[in-house]
């Protein structure tokens, strides 16, 4: 539209000039519009990734926090059907424990080493009662919904942490009741190869 | 006799050459590979599951030491994760409490604790009994490296011990 309309101005000009009835056609070089065509091509491309996001709410999608070593498996397992997971992060830097959607901080790792009914451990109480609290959240969300834990933590992390965190889980309690996760999964990166690639056990 | 119109004046019924508009198909590419890349990393990201409920004997019980339901069980097989005073694995198989013959076993790095998970399956005595286990208990030392302790379930459930135990390790589980 925007070509033919710069097309027939153009002639229509010269011939007011010239005041002769013939016809000439004169190639001018077409102004340049912006295409529409691209910026919808766009525009739909991110309407279909919005709309699909959308519709699959429920399902998450976990990625590799950036400054974390993953280990590498080469096994790789699903979420349990219906199962929707409260991350746990666990950095070998000063970031040190983060957990949820929102990224709450609860202080470096010693802080969680302790029993969450001793009150010299208040960051393992925190997190005990953050982890029961986000595990009535997740169960409300939607029915048959199965509240998981998921570990994202670094290579270099004494195990000592990880054993802590799995007990502050799904065994320790208060005023006798636990946390009620029962299922936690490992994040890794998968690598069919990693074995080939070992030499040695790697040490701290 | 009549000429017809020479080319030249009829100008009207060509079109110009029509020049393909690339502009559309490279903003096409340029806003999807993005989208595939990131999902690319997505991909990657694997997770290994350990079920701490009860009744399915997996995952154990994570803090208190020696847990899970053996009852009923002959066979126990264990790795125990050690880190001191060099790191490595120590593969025990029990029979009613007993350590089999050949066992336990000690193995320096990832490749030769895979082989000799493979092995077991093919025990002189207990081949028989050994190929249908599907449980392994791991016990890391508190300072061995959550990375060496996920390779290590990796190559457990890859060897067919989908039921992996983790407890935390202690003085006497040799």
């Amino acid at each position: 539209m925007i070509r033919h309309g710069t097309r027939t101005s153009a002639v229509m000009a010269e011939r007011n000039e010239d005041g002769s009835k013939r016809r000439t056609i004169r190639k001018i070089e077409d102004a340049k519009g912006m295409s529409i065509t691209s910026l919808l091509d766009i525009l739909t491309i991110i309407l279909a990734f919005l709309i699909k996001n959308a519709s699959v709410e429920m399902v998450q999608k976990f990625t590799k926090p950036p400054d974390m070593k993953l280990p590498e498996t080469v096994v790789s397992e699903q979420l349990v059907e219906g199962g929707y997971a409260l991350v746990i992060k666990v950095f070998d830097n000063n970031k040190g424990i983060v957990v949820g959607n929102d990224n709450i901080a609860f202080g470096n790792r010693e802080g969680i080493i302790g029993d969450p009914n001793d009150p010299s451990a208040p960051a393992t109480r925190s997190l005990w009662e953050y982890m029961k609290f986000q595990y009535s959240e997740i169960k409300e969300q939607k029915e048959g919904t199965v509240p998981c834990i998921l570990v994202q933590a670094d290579y270099n992390i004494p195990c000592k942490y990880i054993t802590q965190l799995v007990w502050l889980t799904v065994a320790a309690q208060v005023d006798g009741s636990a946390t009620g996760f029962s299922k936690i999964y490992f994040s890794s990166m998968q690598d069919e190869k990693w074995k080939e690639n070992s030499t040695t056990v790697a040490m701290n | 006799m009549a000429y017809r119109p020479s080319a030249g004046r009829n100008q009207k019924g060509s079109s110009e050459p029509q020049e393909s508009n690339l502009v559309p198909i490279m903003n096409l590419f340029l806003t999807i590979i993005p989208f595939l890349l990131m999902m690319i990393v997505i991909g990657q990201v694997a997770l290994l599951a350990l079920d701490f409920e009860s009744s399915s004997g997996n995952g154990g019980d994570g803090g208190d030491g020696p847990g899970g339901d053996d009852s009923g069980k002959d066979f126990e097989i264990i790795v125990v994760i050690k880190a001191q005073p060099n790191l490595g694995f120590i593969l025990k198989v029990t029979l009613n409490g007993k350590n089999i013959d050949g066992y336990p076993q000690e193995f320096t790095d990832f490749r030769s604790l895979d082989l000799g998970l493979k092995n077991l399956r093919n025990h002189p005595t207990y081949a028989e009994n050994l190929k249908s286990a599907t449980d392994i208990g791991i016990y890391p030392e508190p300072e061995v490296l959550y990375g060496v302790l996920l390779q290590t379930i990796d190559i457990s459930k890859s060897n067919g011990f989908p039921g992996v135990r983790y407890q935390e390790y202690f003085e006497g589980v040799i």
